[in-house]
């Protein structure tokens, strides 16, 4: 056993010595899994350990130890997935293995190798009665699908209107367009990684239009032997070519389309269904295409393009000034170079999170189905009612936010709404009603599921809590979010298994970091409602600029922007009002609010800016010095140690670098209604 | 085998904080000023798109204002989401600590109010306060660290 | 001038094979770390040319420490070792930026290409 000319001895040796370690450990961990089965702690480290002697094995190419070894591993993983219990035949004959295992070493360290013992009977064993070894392998539906994908390499290429708009945009901006043909080296273990290492590479310095097989949602692993990409760049093929430049990649096939092919794609019809047979082991599929508006792609795209630019001049001066020592007017090249990197990295952050915001209609939009179908198997009559479907909160939240607000109308479909008998001796209408609304406030979204059912059993949740008479009704009903709240018993066939509302609570809080409350009242129904931090959301702002820096006001927040005069204030003992439509809203000078008063506090002049910004509470007319543009900004949380006086309800950076504060409209109008900022 | 600290400078006094807590370490540029923060908040700074206040621990410290040169560093600590930048003289170097060489007990040294400090250690040639940095930030502004 | 390699693997063994593949065709080996804690600190003392990183470690995971170097510097070349099913995995580290990823068991002459090839760039 040769092995690239290292020292076979020192590595045997190395080897033996932590293979005898290892076996005495698994050993150890054995026996204790005799008397405890269950313990996790001994069945994981029996899983590493194995694992650890399966890697160390083959790499000195002692094959049939591996194999054993991996027979064991595979075993534990199932009892570590609780897929399979250790009972006794099993566990009788994981010791056989081991020994056998034990058996192999001494004879590798008595100067033997492996091959001559049988491990066969022993994983015959173990497969057996682990049920291990029934991986079917539907070879057909892949051998089909492989042919298909042996057709001409554009022909397979599902495109639809997107793709050929990305077409036509990629020839106007005068880029050439390609197909790829990338194979994997047929021993690599994982050909879809593999290819993804090709297809990153690829995306970053060219416009990759369409791939098959799909690269987002992977398919079955040897699908990616052959990779076709459809492409768009105006650099040279061999920059393209480079970037295929993988281990275990073969020589790359890139094709330049005539204008001849390119107007047969782009005249092609909607593609209907043309996708790649799925075989039984395939990874999850995810179903998440997005109606994205071209305006922002093409923006993306347009930044993508500067992008690469930059980065090439950049890396050029760099060489230049590692070479030569660099001098001034080369360093202020370099860092300018940088600096605009930097801007469009910014910019395209933003534009990236344009289009991955969605109407949370996309989430809304099931629950009529959801609501009709169960309400029939319910035997009760309910009406939805959808509130707010327009407001826009980004995709990831939408993902994560959908079981839980599934569950929690299947609740209240199963608990709160009563059978319409039940209703009518109530006094109730025969129809139920549940509605769900989104809406963003006050610096966050906030969602709500509202029942008009039975509402919660206050005492149940007392009882079951344990909670005294110190604690209110309204603080009670609370605890069904607390942790371990709901037992299998409570949760029906219907509300899905082991899921209750605690859980729940516990999604919306660790993974979107949001709240949830309940108001429910006896008899008459319940109410959920969720609040979402506005971390990525995107909101239409006005920034304007007092005393020498910028803020910005949410556009929905605003009623108007308008020209305070000296005509059109009036004041009233310490206060000052702005004439607006027949009314005196206070006025407020924004830099005396922010920055407490002074005497270079703003002058009425002539004309100064105002923004009269409305909420429930109230109005007030907010003086500034400039209206500076008009924005989308992603806004995101601020640190407290900013924010002491609560006055702003995020902070945004902008793509040139500038960071703005967003004033928190409904916190100032609040202060000014309850007594003014004196006490500043 | 102990722990990693980063060890930086305040005025005369020698400071850690656990490597763990650390995110980065930068130069003080391109920070923001930010009228309505307290005053120890010298302003923010924009690391990777998030926002984050630059705690100048000199002013938090109550000692005088000095000019900045060029071994002034911004630390950026980080506590589960919240991320603070700390703004001190110079980075000194990353040390092993192991448990036996701190004393636990505080005893006011440089002044330092025992609330923020987890312990001292005497290295070669001085003597280093281990700091309960988020202790430091969550204290109110009003509230002196120093005796 | 040599190329610089750390590596980082709990395995002792694992390591030692390494050092002795690289080594005998010319890789120094200026560090050997056995948690993701390790790697990163001696990520930054050492400035390696290149990083083998496994993702199964104690204490902080491989990809954990990749992307802490990262953060440090985006430059970094890291090749990390991962076992067959953890797909996503070296996806999401291929998306971090890394150079290449090993399928354990792994043969040598793997390793060597692996490296040399993100080397050249």
């Amino acid at each position: 056993m040769s092995f690239a000319g290292l020292d076979d001895k020192k590595l045997l040796r190395a080897f033996l010595e932590e293979a005898e370690e290892l076996l005495e450990k698994l050993n150890d961990n054995l026996l204790q899994l005799e008397k405890d089965a269950g313990n996790p702690d001994s069945i994981n480290e029996v899983f590493r350990l194995t694992h650890s002697l399966k890697s160390e094995s083959a790499l000195l190419g002692f094959t049939r130890l591996s194999e054993l070894a991996h027979r064991l591993e595979d075993v534990f993983d199932s009892i570590r997935a609780e897929n399979l219990t250790l009972s006794r035949p099993l566990m009788d004959a994981i010791f056989s293995a081991s020994d056998l295992i034990h058996e192999i070493i001494s004879r590798i360290s008595s100067g033997q190798t492996d091959t001559q013992i049988d491990t066969r009977s022993v994983i015959g064993e173990l497969k057996q009665l682990a049920g291990l070894g029934l991986e079917s392998e539907p070879e057909e539906p892949v051998e089909t699908a492989l042919a298909v994908a042996a057709a001409s390499a554009s022909g397979e290429l599902p495109l639809k209107a997107f793709h050929r708009s990305l077409i036509s945009e990629a020839l106007e901006r005068g880029e050439k367009i390609y197909t790829l043909t990338v194979r994997v080296a047929e021993e690599a273990e994982l050909k879809y990684p593999r290819a993804y290492l090709v297809f990153n590479n690829l995306e970053m310095i060219a416009n990759v239009i369409q791939t098959s097989p799909n690269m987002t949602v992977p398919q079955d692993d040897r699908l990616y032997e052959r990779l076709v990409l459809l492409l768009s760049s105006d650099l040279p093929e061999e920059r393209i070519v480079a970037a295929c430049d993988v281990d275990l990649i073969e020589e790359p096939d890139l094709e330049v389309l005539d204008q001849k092919r390119i107007d047969e794609l782009l005249s092609r019809r909607e593609d209907g269904a043309r996708t790649v047979v799925r075989t039984s082991g395939s990874a999850r599929i995810e179903s998440t295409s997005v109606r994205v508006d071209t305006n922002k792609l093409n923006e993306i795209w347009q930044l993508v393009g500067e992008l690469t630019i930059y980065k090439a001049q950049l890396s050029r001066l760099h060489d230049r000034l590692s070479r030569r020592g660099g001098n001034e007017s080369m360093k202020g090249e370099v860092e300018r170079a940088s600096d605009s990197l930097e801007r469009i990295t910014a910019e395209m952050q933003q534009a990236i999170m344009g289009t991955r915001m969605v109407p949370i209609a996309v989430l809304f939009n099931k629950f009529p189905r959801l609501v009709r179908d169960l309400s029939r198997k319910l035997g009760k009559i309910v009406e939805l009612e959808i509130q707010g479907k327009d407001t826009e909160i980004d995709r990831t939240i939408v993902e994560v936010l959908s079981d839980p607000l599934t569950h929690i109308i299947r609740n209240s479909l199963d608990h709160g709404l009563e059978e319409p008998e039940q209703r009518r001796k109530a006094n109730k209408p025969e129809v139920g009603r549940i509605s769900i609304s989104a809406q963003q406030q006050g610096g966050k979204i906030v969602i709500e599921v509202a029942d008009d059912g039975r509402g919660l059993d206050v005492d149940k949740i007392r009882k079951k809590a344990g909670i005294g008479s110190e604690i209110t009704d309204e603080e009670a009903v609370q605890y069904i979010f607390s942790p371990g709240f709901s037992t299998k018993e409570d949760v029906t066939d219907l509300s899905g298994r082991g899921v209750g509302m605690d859980v729940v609570a516990t999604r919306i809080r660790e993974d979107l970091k949001g709240e949830v409350e309940v108001r429910s009242e006896s008899g008459s129904g319940t109410l959920i409602r969720i609040l979402l931090p506005l971390t990525l959301t995107i909101l239409h702002s006005l920034v304007i600029s007092c005393a020498g820096y910028q803020y910005a006001i949410p556009v929905q927040d605003i009623n108007e922007t308008v020209k305070v005069t000296r005509q059109n204030i009036s004041i009233q003992g310490e206060n000052e009002f702005y004439d607006y439509e027949g009314q005196k809203v206070p006025l407020l000078r924004l830099d005396s609010v922010l920055l407490g008063p002074t005497d270079e506090n703003s002058r009425i002049g002539q004309e100064n800016n105002g923004v009269v910004v409305e909420q429930r509470r109230g109005r007030v007319c907010l003086l500034v010095d400039e209206l500076v543009e008009e924005e989308d900004l992603v806004i995101k949380p601020i640190s407290e140690l900013l924010n002491h006086r609560r006055l702003f309800s995020g902070v945004s950076v902008l793509g040139d670098g500038r960071i703005i504060f967003v004033l928190d409209t409904a916190r100032i109008i609040e202060i000014i209604e309850s007594g003014g900022f004196d006490g500043f | 085998m102990g722990e990693k600290y980063v060890v930086f400078q305040i005025g005369e006094g020698y400071y850690s904080i656990p490597l763990e807590e650390v995110s980065q370490i930068t130069r003080y540029e391109n920070v923001t000023g930010v009228p309505t923060a307290p005053a120890f908040v010298d302003g923010v700074i924009n690391v990777g798109g998030d926002v984050i206040p630059v705690v100048n621990l000199r002013t938090r410290f109550a000692l005088e204002r000095v000019e900045l040169t060029r071994k002034n560093r911004v630390i950026i600590v980080q506590k589960q989401d919240s991320r603070y930048g700390l703004l001190v003289d110079s980075v000194r170097e990353i040390l092993d600590l192991d448990k036996d060489s701190v004393a636990p007990e505080a005893a006011s040294v440089f002044g330092m109010k025992s609330e923020f400090v987890r312990g001292i250690a005497k290295i070669r040639d001085y003597l280093l306060v281990l700091l309960d940095i988020f202790k430091v930030l969550s204290t109110s502004p009003e509230i002196p660290i120093k005796e | 001038m040599a190329f610089r390699v750390l590596l980082a693997d709990d395995l002792y063994f694992m390591r030692m094979v390494q050092k002795e593949v690289l080594e005998a065709k010319g890789f120094q080996i200026v560090g050997e770390a056995s948690t993701g804690t390790e790697a990163v600190d001696m990520y930054q003392e050492l400035s390696p040319d290149i990083v083998v990183l496994d993702i199964t470690m104690p204490e902080m995971n491989g990809l954990e420490a990749m992307k802490r170097i990262f953060a440090f510097d985006p430059d970094a070349r890291i090749i990390i070792c991962s076992a067959i099913g953890q797909q996503n995995l070296i996806v999401n580290a291929i998306n971090s930026g890394i150079k290449d990823f090993i399928v354990k068991p792994f043969k040598p002459e793997r390793l060597l290409s692996a490296i040399n090839k993100a080397l050249k760039e």
